[in-house]
């Protein structure tokens, strides 16, 4: 075996052993280089290729990854806003406390306006003489003889 | 289509950021909040601290917006951050732990440890725990985050060559200890 080829074969080793069997995973500069060792009748490199290959099929159940939660992507995005993101809108952002607040007063107002409009029946009529001549007479009998009756 | 350098592109979105282009800072946390809080959930194993960990650094990156030079990657910038924080947090950890917590903690776990367990720990991430945080490192950003051996050797701030001994090493440990588990699985069956 030439110096070279056992040079080779050693960096193929680690690389097996560090990055795993698939030689996408290797460094670029090894890639090409070592890629046709693994098909050489060597019982070393079967060896390490078939340990590499375990290893690596671990990994590949590992692909269902945890997430960050929604909560976390919230706030990380709050704390970049709070930093940077008033910066374009000028003094509106001033604002942005009162939004909601008075957005909701307006509301109010209009569904008040509305209400008056649409239920005219709601307001007091004011033919009813009799009622306030009533509440305003002394008595029930002076009301009765003010209204002519016996 | 010409296609960028990662370096410029990641540039061009910090420039953004900085500028408030709320666009810019969403496709970043959609691109990294992920692997930066599995980074740190597999290094504390405590999903609240992982939280914690993973919104520092990227209040971190969020600061550094505005001066941020086209010399890294934000994903190579982010994990290193990512990385020493955690190391801060188990080093802060340890030295509480030791000197200021003189009772033994309840080896029985509450519901909450076990359900949390249940949720995050399949055979492979709790062997992972077991390794030594910086096999764990490396074993994560090359094998599970899909960083280039240079890459995470820069996140990690070694060499080459200790990235390679460190990922040798943890492999060899892992399918250890997975074999193990296996043994004592078969063996109460």
């Amino acid at each position: 075996m030439s110096h070279d080829t056992d040079t080779d074969k050693q960096r193929l080793l680690r690389v097996l052993d560090a990055y795993g069997a698939d030689p996408a995973r290797w460094p670029p500069q090894d890639r090409q280089r070592l890629s046709p060792l693994l098909a050489a009748p060597d019982p070393e490199v079967t060896a390490h290729l078939a340990e590499a290959r375990t290893v690596d099929s671990l990994f590949k159940e590992q692909e269902q990854q945890a997430h960050a939660p929604s909560h976390l992507m919230g706030a990380v995005l709050n704390d970049a806003d709070r930093l940077y993101g008033a910066r374009d809108k000028g003094f509106l952002f001033l604002l942005r406390p009162f939004v909601g607040v008075g957005s909701g007063l307006a509301f109010a107002l209009m569904i008040g306006i509305l209400v008056g409009i649409l239920s005219p029946n709601l307001t007091v009529p004011d033919d009813e003489p009799l009622l306030n001549d009533l509440a305003w007479s002394d008595s029930l009998q002076e009301w009765e003889l003010g209204n002519g009756s016996s | 289509m010409r296609k960028t350098d990662p370096v410029e592109r990641d540039a061009d979105l910090m420039r953004r950021v900085a500028r408030g282009d709320g666009s810019a800072s969403r496709l970043l946390a959609r691109e990294h909040l992920d692997g930066a809080y599995r980074q740190a959930l597999s290094l504390l194993g405590n999903r609240s601290d992982a939280e914690d960990t993973a919104q520092e650094a990227f209040l971190r990156l969020w600061k550094a917006a505005p001066d941020w030079q086209p010399q890294a990657r934000i994903k190579t910038w982010l994990y290193r951050v990512v990385y020493n924080l955690c190391m801060d947090r188990l080093r802060q950890s340890k030295r509480f732990s030791s000197a200021e917590i003189p009772e033994q903690a309840d080896p029985a776990p509450s519901m909450f440890e076990l359900r949390e367990r249940q949720q995050m720990h399949d055979s492979l991430t709790h062997s992972l725990q077991q390794l030594p945080a910086r096999q764990q490192a490396a074993i994560r950003l090359v094998h599970l985050e899909e960083c280039s051996g240079r890459e995470a050797a820069g996140i990690l701030d070694i060499s080459t060559d200790a990235l390679e001994s460190l990922l040798a090493r943890g492999r060899r440990k892992l399918r250890d200890l997975l074999q193990t588990a296996e043994n004592r699985k078969g063996g109460r069956k």
